[in-house]
């Protein structure tokens, strides 16, 4: 179907192939027809030659002579053959070359190209000197946000810290009251109704903190130990 | 399956139905001759491959006859066998490849190796010889120095065209003609 386009419109290459591949082809085909032309001669000189040593076989020299100067010619014209073929060779050869150099300056070509496209990105030295300060003005900032925030953080952790005092300070005066409940009472805070005060000690330390907490909210301090147990 | 060496068929092993006289008629019974055409397929495949035999001649080819019977396969046959060939991709008409107008039906490019296959090992090749995006003529790849040794060395040029043709339709290939109508093909 390509050859009949072909055919019709001569001049016209199919797509992806362009004019040198044309010129390489014509070349090429005519180092194909020269090479047959040299089989051919090959041919030919050696049945020259046989020819010629039939002849002289017979004795008939003359001729044997004719066989032999056609012999000479067609091996003459062989040997021009193949120099051409080797010129012709050569040239292919050179073109090859040529193209594959077109491609590497092609090549080289987009690559600079390119190369001035991303430098043009990046605006050159004072963009990036300007950037750099400012990275740098950012990076201040930054940490100085951070400092704040840490510091907030702080304050925060004074609070807990004090409020954690507190509740150990708190902590560490139930447990007085609990060893105040087994022997004689004698703190003004201790109200009569906290006797069953024994069970405390088994929960473990949050639930006493808890307890604790319950008992400063609600400030019964009754209600709070008959929880425990459960 | 017992194969007996013939004379003519050089180390051809031929199997045992070539020596069988009802291989050599066509079969009536439509499905006793569609098994007769596929044997016949088998061996004309075999056949072609042992010998490197591209295109045989309906008329000429000595594989349909068989001396020591001696039957030889009617024309007829040898056509309804060549229309099961072609159908079956396992051979083309050689003259259709190239010339479109009123093919002959007497020359038959046998495809021991499928079309694609061909066209696989001229790929190959072009990668191999680094001869992608360049361009080659068809002759070169049937008789040029760069083609010798391989397995389509020879070819007839109906082949190749094929194998090409296959190529382009991959679009691994582009099949051209220069100004002065040298045929030639550019890899992709």
């Amino acid at each position: 179907m390509g050859q009949l386009f072909a055919k019709k419109h001569k001049a016209e290459p199919p797509p992806n192939v362009d004019q040198d591949d044309m010129a390489l082809l014509d070349l090429k085909t005519h180092r194909d027809k020269l090479q047959q032309s040299s089989r051919k001669l090959e041919q030919r000189a050696s049945k020259s030659h046989e020819v010629a040593r039939t002849l002289v076989a017979e004795g008939k020299k003359t001729q044997a002579m004719l066989a032999l100067r056609r012999w000479e010619q067609q091996k003459r014209l062989g040997e021009d053959c193949q120099n051409h073929i080797a010129r012709l060779q050569e040239l292919i050869a050179s073109i090859e070359m040529a193209q594959l150099t077109k491609g590497t300056v092609d090549a080289l070509k987009t690559g600079v190209a390119m190369m001035k496209r991303i430098q043009q990105d990046i605006g050159g030295v004072d963009q990036v000197q300007r950037l750099l300060g400012e990275q740098e003005e950012v990076q201040e900032a930054q940490q100085e946000i951070a400092a704040m925030l840490a510091g907030e953080g702080g304050v925060e952790d004074a609070e807990m810290l004090s409020e954690f005092s507190r509740l150990q300070e708190e902590a560490a005066l139930s447990t007085l009251t609990k060893a105040d409940a087994e022997a004689p009472a004698t703190t003004e805070t201790l109200a009569p109704d906290t006797v069953p005060v024994e069970e405390t000690p088994q929960p473990v330390s949050e639930d006493k903190v808890e307890l604790v907490e319950k008992a400063t909210v609600s400030g019964t301090r009754a209600a709070t130990p008959a929880l425990v147990p459960a | 399956m017992t194969a007996v060496v013939m004379a003519d068929g050089k180390d051809f092993q031929f199997p045992a139905f070539y020596q069988l006289p009802p291989f050599f008629t066509l079969q009536p019974h439509a499905g006793v001759r569609a098994k007769q055409l596929e044997l016949w397929k088998q061996l004309i495949s075999e056949y072609c491959s042992f010998h490197r035999l591209f295109i045989i001649n309906l008329t000429e080819e000595p594989l349909f006859r068989n001396a020591s019977l001696p039957r030889q396969l009617p024309f007829e046959a040898r056509l309804a066998l060549a229309e099961h060939l072609v159908t079956h991709s396992a051979a083309l008409w050689a003259d259709e490849v190239e010339a479109k107008e009123a093919p002959k039906k007497e020359r038959l490019l046998v495809l021991w190796r499928s079309v694609s296959a061909w066209a696989d090992l001229i790929l190959q090749w072009a990668t191999e010889n680094a001869l992608i995006g360049s361009v080659e003529t068809v002759q070169g790849l049937i008789d040029g120095e760069a083609a010798q040794g391989q397995e389509f060395y020879g070819a007839p040029r109906a082949l190749i065209m094929a194998a090409l043709q296959e190529l382009q339709r991959r679009n691994r290939a582009t099949i051209f003609r220069s100004s002065t109508g040298a045929e030639g093909v550019k890899f992709l």
